[in-house]
């Protein structure tokens, strides 16, 4: 089922806790989804650099021996406003949908 | 890194190369390959190959041209440059057009436009360099300042080059030699309006007319009589023309009108110059057809007349002489009349030259601004590798 923005709310989720880079981030979403998200890696970088430009997040290279550098993104104090704003609709939306699901199974069992 | 990791770096350097900010396409090549890297490395440690594992890190982001076309922001993604292509195409039908309509208008053919007036050729070649920098370079900056001095140029030169040549008569001829013939011209009407006043005071005008000739090229002789003039009727009209060419007395133009290929003059009382006795001359200075290169013009034409009721007669009379059409009216006594006309038609006329100016002038930086706006978009969609084929190649 489709939800306006979820992407973003999903690396804003992710990037809560820790700092990660994109592979990573990309993994956590697939992994802490159980599979069930699963993003493709060409619209995950467009959601990263949309969201350092609006200032959610912001990134750090960091230099790794024998490896092309790291971009490190971290959640900003605007970020973790937003994330809260996503987690709010998400909540009423959420709810909405269940509240449909569960009269649908009440008149179900009331039939 | 592998060589499939680093070929796909390559491939998407050179799709994004022009579309995208140098540092920002570096750092977005630069992600995608610790990216690779990383997946490279958890695959490897699941147990699969080294090449295996490159392959398949790749395939999750697809082609070069599609992880490009993710990557760029919105603002430069393919739509906005579908609109911009469709409206450079539109724009340049356009400007030809209008190139083409106002340099007819003036009685320039266009190739001679661009053969008489270099500076067109630079003014092309400086809007194309200059393009190429902004659509190679692809920074909204420079690229917004290369058409602002695409439009400045095409602007002043375009101007310059109206200003020089914008004048019917003045088609084919070099432009070394318009400055002397404009002062040839300005000479002429101011004695013209010296002599008028002159024949004001001392009401000696015996007649005025005004004639409207069409005698640029044998095209209005076919017209009239059905086919070109062959060798022998040219001869015989050049003869016919130098012999009253001799007899005429010579007044320069009263008026020369921009807009159309009227002549007026005063006919002025001359005694004794021939076996015609007293004859009445207009002398009407003109240059070359612009149309008929290859046909002769005479630049003189002659009336001559012992009264008013002659006028027609030796009009219809020397008519035969000229390859066109002329229509002769007797305004007598009107001096007054025909100065204040001529003096309208005279600002009328400025005023028609000016808006040419301005509006050929418009078209062609219009023109130039299109072009140019062309070119880039084209230069921003070749890239410098082509990378689908090998593509499907390798990882299908």
């Amino acid at each position: 089922m489709g939800f306006k923005g979820d992407l973003e709310a999903l690396i804003l989720a992710i990037l809560a806790d820790h700092a990660l880079h994109g592979y990573e981030i990309s993994k956590r979403i697939r992994t802490q989804s159980q599979d069930v998200l699963k993003y493709g890696e060409g619209q995950l970088y467009p959601a990263l650099h949309k969201l350092e430009e609006s200032g959610f997040i912001a990134a750090e290279w960091m230099m790794q021996d024998g490896k092309p550098d790291r971009k490190v993104y971290s959640i900003t104090t605007s970020g973790r406003e937003e994330l809260e704003r996503h987690k709010s609709a998400w909540t009423k939306f959420s709810a909405g949908v269940g509240n449909i699901f569960s009269n649908q199974a009440q008149a179900k069992e009331s039939r | 890194m592998g060589r499939f990791i680093d070929w796909y770096a390559v491939e998407l350097d050179g799709y994004l190369k022009g579309r995208m900010g140098d540092e920002q396409r570096f750092d977005a090549v630069r992600e995608l390959q610790n990216h690779f890297a990383e997946h490279v490395d958890d695959l490897v440690q699941k147990g699969m190959d080294a090449e295996s594992a490159e392959k398949s890190a790749i395939r999750t982001f697809g082609p070069p041209n599609i992880a490009a076309q993710n990557l760029l922001p919105l603002r430069e993604r393919p739509k906005l440059g579908n609109f911009l292509v469709g409206l450079a195409c539109i724009a340049i039908v356009f400007s030809v057009w209008m190139f083409a309509f106002f340099a007819n208008q003036v009685r320039l053919q266009s190739w001679d436009s661009f053969r008489y007036v270099p500076q067109i050729f630079f003014v092309t070649g400086v809007s194309l360099a200059i393009g190429f920098i902004g659509s190679t370079l692809a920074k909204r900056r420079v690229a917004t300042l290369s058409f602002l001095a695409a439009w400045v140029i095409g602007l002043i030169l375009g101007g310059a080059f109206l200003t020089l040549t914008s004048n019917r008569y003045f088609a084919n001829i070099p432009p070394s030699e318009v400055p002397e013939k404009l002062k040839l011209w300005k000479s002429g009407n101011e004695s013209t309006a010296a002599l008028s006043k002159d024949l004001a005071e001392a009401r000696s005008i015996v007649s005025q007319f005004s004639v409207n000739h069409n005698s640029r090229s044998p095209y209005s002789y076919e017209y009239r009589n059905g086919h070109a003039p062959s060798p022998e009727e040219k001869s015989k009209a050049i003869a016919r023309l130098q012999e009253i060419a001799q007899h005429m007395i010579s007044l320069k133009p009263a008026y020369v009108a921009v807009g159309g290929t009227q002549t007026t003059g005063y006919l002025v009382p001359r005694d004794g110059l021939n076996e015609f006795g007293n004859y009445y001359g207009l002398h009407a200075e003109s240059f070359r057809s612009p149309t008929g290169p290859g046909f002769p013009f005479l630049e003189v034409q002659l009336a001559y007349v012992k009264s008013d009721d002659q006028v027609l007669e030796a009009w219809q009379d020397s008519e035969s002489v000229f390859y066109g059409t002329h229509e002769v009216s007797s305004m007598v006594n009107r001096q007054e009349e025909f100065i204040q006309t001529a003096a309208e038609m005279q600002m009328t006329s400025r005023a028609t030259v000016v808006a040419q100016i301005l509006m050929l002038t418009a078209s062609w930086t219009f023109l130039v601004l299109a072009s140019c706006l062309f070119v880039c978009w084209i230069l921003t969609k070749i890239p410098r590798v082509r990378p689908r084929r090998s593509y499907k190649r390798i990882f299908a």
